[in-house]
């Protein structure tokens, strides 16, 4: 289904296709045919009951929109998301993401907060545990930053875990992100995310179907998957349990026709869910390359070399064996033959570089925080 | 005729004389006791009388006045059950009262006429050493503390008719002589020791740097993780006790009557309040007040377990003592002060489930879960704590290892070192370790190099660590130093220290 002619919408519109909503008896499934049979809500509301009927529409349905009334609830929300500095994208908008509109269900409109350009359609989706470990929070870093290097808009849902650090490492990298909430773009969900919220905002876009003051409720999310996975190419699923959200999303995404990428991790930790995706098709990735090999046509990009910083021989060896798994001080010091107090001062050291991060319990990994997170974060 | 006893109340941790006056006088036959009598004193005259007719001394129809001077100060307990029988047997001309003027009388009497153990026996002792007395007589029970005594005889009673005996100079009594050399040697071996904690090797560390510079410690850790096990080792590597520290506690310990037939604490104690405490069990009270666990603690540890269950007003009044190492009850009858030294151990868990941090087990709790649970301890509490240490949970194939730890002893020798270098450096000050080093101190002794500055700067900024946190760092830095035998802090001890202060980061 396409929009008959592609233009930009401007606020004065907005009011009737948040009307058209509004209405009774409009569920999304309506919506979509209505659209489809007269191009734009605006039409529905100024044909005579007649015209409509005749268009096939049912007369109760007919009369609803005849005896519409609540217009000035309407405006109120149009100057409502005027006043939060949002815009709402229109199905027939040229700004509305090319891959969203292909999917069978696209949103009528989107409320948006930031900017939507063109190039934002080669996008890849990230998402995974809440809960995440240290392993998975680090690969995700690791695949968005490349996935950056690459030129891709990392789409994710701003939740904590891996959605946060892939927004995160995106933000750091100087990338584009896209947030989907499962709430108003008012209700922020979860509150701590408010900072991570302004800096997708400026270097991105945070995008709801769902109307100001809507709340975190659980069964908005499913349906947020969705557009999730529609507005990238691919999504890649790190650290899923056997029944998790990011499990929807990337059946959302093989339903759309879009790639299903799943990291593995160990067995029996939390990575169940990208295992029997990886079981019933999806492809193993292990680094950026992987995604761009399935989605390759669109890309033209080179990989930029890692810096590596200069560690003295100690600090190397603790590095090392933190590559595999986090480790506790004590396993450190038993591995290096340092003590207690002198592996602490190194742990720190190297804390301070950014080169390791302290998990509770005194144990240490890999850092995976990024510094552009922490200084948010305050 | 008129017959004048002494014997002595508690006040505190000292004690003061009290006289016990007994009159016979002709009139209806009773037994009456003024002088601000409490409760059990007050049913003194009852045991006293029935305690007489058992051993032979019938009472005669004749009115019988006891007097408790001074007379403005209340009494309790049942240490003047003695007394008061031997007033009234010497009123009544059945003893002599030459003998009386020397000795200083306490027990509690049975109806059979048995002398029963009292609390407060130790600063009664040297109370009555002071205004000159020859020896005591008192319960056998409480006959080794009073004997700790020099120049004051410790005579036990066994019974009132001993005591009696004693008097008439018809009987014997050995007095009791404590050899506190022999005690000391004897009895102050701990039944624990380091080297049965396998593993937990940085808990050890810091532990051993707590116990060096006389930190407060927090211990966070999953439940089973041997939070409880470490803390009662803490006392096995604490500078061992000396006889002026030793007698310090044994008083406080005598006066709630905790020695129970010991002469002396001689090693540090280990006072473990259930969280359910109430604040005056932990800081001491009552209407006359008795010392807390705090004081209970003295010289010693004082380990408060799943630290934010305690209540929070019991947290709050902890202040004081942990700040100026002695607490002060005031009561309108007037204000007591009983000492508080003693080296803060808490443990908690990390979150409340348990289980943040675990590498096997998941934890549940979300992040404003865990947040909340640490906020139920105030700043100004965690404050006065220097140190935090992250307890991990001990794997089985730690349990298992065959070779031990460390014996407590070696890690003490160390301890004594640096104890020894911080008392050469407060010379004739009254601080006797780091941690009670005031903020100007902190200025004159813990000077840092530029490196070591610049490192402790980027740690706060980098790490979001609390301001409170500065003090701490600089203070455990400047013990860690002392371990090292190092004149100067350098920057490898700052960031040991940094280390230490796991709490001050940001959850999550």
């Amino acid at each position: 289904m396409e929009p008959r002619g592609l233009k930009i919408c401007s606020p004065s519109e907005w009011r009737w296709w948040l009307a058209l909503r509004a209405v009774r008896g409009v569920g999304p499934v309506v919506y979509r045919a209505l659209l489809h049979a007269f191009g734009e809500p605006r039409a529905v509301f100024e044909l005579s009951r007649s015209e409509l009927e005749c268009a096939g529409l049912r007369p109760e349905l007919a009369q609803e929109f005849q005896h519409y009334s609540e217009w000035a609830k309407v405006d109120e929300e149009v100057s409502r998301i005027q006043r939060a500095g949002a815009i709402l994208i229109t199905w027939n908008d040229v700004r509305y993401p090319a891959l969203l509109r292909q999917i069978h269900d696209p949103p009528p409109f989107l409320y948006v907060m930031g900017e939507l350009r063109p190039s934002d359609d080669l996008a890849v989706a990230v998402v995974g545990s809440r809960r995440p470990t240290a392993y998975g929070l680090r690969m995700a870093r690791a695949l968005t930053t490349e996935l950056v290097d690459y030129g891709f808009t990392i789409v994710s849902g701003l939740a904590r875990g891996i959605d946060a650090a892939a927004h995160w490492a995106a933000i750091k990298k100087g990338g584009r992100t896209f947030a989907v909430l499962g709430s108003g773009l008012d209700v922020i969900y979860p509150a701590e995310h408010a900072a991570l919220f302004r800096h997708i905002a400026q270097q991105g876009a945070v995008l709801s179907e769902l109307p100001f003051g809507a709340k975190p409720d659980a069964e908005n999310f499913p349906v947020r998957n969705r557009i999730i996975s529609g507005l990238a190419l691919g999504t890649l699923v790190i650290e899923a349990a056997e029944k998790s959200g990011s499990l929807i999303t990337a059946y959302c995404a093989t339903e759309q026709g879009r790639e299903v990428f799943a990291v593995p991790g160990p067995v029996g930790c939390r990575s169940q869910g990208c295992h029997k995706l990886i079981r019933s098709g999806a492809k193993l990735t292990e680094c950026a390359r992987d995604v761009v090999e399935e989605i390759a046509p669109q890309l033209v990009a080179a990989r930029p070399a890692e810096p590596t910083p200069q560690l003295s021989l100690a600090a190397s060896r603790v590095i090392e064996l933190l590559r595999s798994r986090p480790a506790h001080v004590d396993e450190l010091a038993a591995a290096t033959g340092q003590s207690t107090s002198e592996l602490l001062a190194l742990l720190l050291e190297l804390e301070l570089q950014g080169v390791v991060q302290q998990l509770p319990g005194k144990c240490f990994s890999l850092a995976m925080v990024d510094e552009g997170e922490r200084v948010a974060k305050k | 005729m008129l017959a004048n006893v002494f014997s002595a109340a508690v006040h505190g941790v000292d004690a003061i004389l009290v006289e016990v006056e007994v009159d016979v006088a002709p009139g209806l036959p009773r037994l009456d006791i003024v002088g601000l009598a409490e409760g059990p004193v007050r049913e003194s005259k009852e045991r006293v009388r029935a305690a007489l007719k058992n051993c032979g001394f019938p009472l005669p129809n004749k009115r019988l006045m006891v007097n408790l001077a001074p007379a403005d100060l209340k009494k309790e307990g049942a240490a003047y059950d003695l007394p008061i029988a031997i007033g009234v047997l010497a009123a009544l001309e059945w003893i002599p009262p030459d003998p009386l003027k020397e000795y200083v009388f306490l027990g509690e009497l049975s109806l059979d006429g048995r002398v029963k153990p009292i609390r407060g026996a130790l600063p009664i002792a040297a109370a009555a050493r002071r205004k000159g007395f020859r020896g005591l007589v008192l319960p056998r029970e409480n006959a080794a503390e009073a004997g700790v005594v020099e120049g004051i005889l410790s005579l036990p009673a066994g019974s009132l008719c001993e005591a009696t005996g004693f008097l008439r100079g018809e009987l014997e009594v050995k007095p009791l002589r404590v050899d506190l050399k022999a005690v000391f040697t004897d009895e102050s071996n701990y039944d624990v020791d380091f080297s049965e904690v396998r593993g937990q090797q940085h808990v050890k560390r810091a532990l051993e740097v707590a116990a060096a510079g006389g930190h407060n410690v927090l211990m966070v850790g999953p439940p089973g993780s041997g939070k409880t096990m470490l803390a009662k080792r803490i006392p096995t590597i604490l500078p061992a006790l000396t006889l002026a520290e030793a007698l310090e506690t044994s008083r406080v310990h005598s006066v709630v009557g905790l020695l129970d037939g010991r002469a002396l604490i001689t090693r540090r104690p280990f006072r473990a309040p259930h969280h359910t405490i109430s604040d005056a069990g932990l800081i001491g009270g009552g209407t006359i007040p008795r010392p807390g666990e705090v004081s209970l603690a003295h010289n010693g540890v004082l380990f408060l377990d799943e630290l934010p269950e305690f209540r929070k007003n019991v947290l709050e009044v902890l202040r004081q003592p942990l700040e100026e190492q002695r607490i002060t009850i005031s009561r309108v009858m007037g204000s007591i002060t009983y000492p508080a030294r003693c080296m803060l151990v808490a443990a908690m868990n990390p979150c409340p489930c348990g289980f943040l941090g675990d590498p096997t087990k998941d934890c549940s709790c979300t992040p404003l879960q865990v947040q909340r649970y640490r906020s139920r301890l105030s700043g100004p509490l965690l404050d006065r704590i220097d140190i935090h240490v992250e307890v991990p949970p001990v794997r089985f194939s730690e349990l298992a290892q065959a070779d031990l730890g460390e014996p407590s002893s070696a890690i003490r020798a160390r301890v004594d070192r640096a104890r020894r270098v911080q008392l050469e450096r407060f010379g004739g000050r009254r601080l006797y370790c780091n941690a009670q080093m005031s903020t100007r101190d902190l200025g004159r002794y813990c000077r840092l190099d530029s490196a070591g500055e610049k490192l402790l700067e980027a740690a706060m900024l980098r790490l979001g660590l609390s301001a409170r946190a500065y003090s701490r760092v600089l203070k455990v830095a400047r013990t860690v130093a002392d371990l090292d035998g190092e004149a100067s802090i350098r920057p490898q001890h700052v960031a040991e220290a940094v280390q230490y202060r796991s709490l001050d980061r940001p959850v999550g």
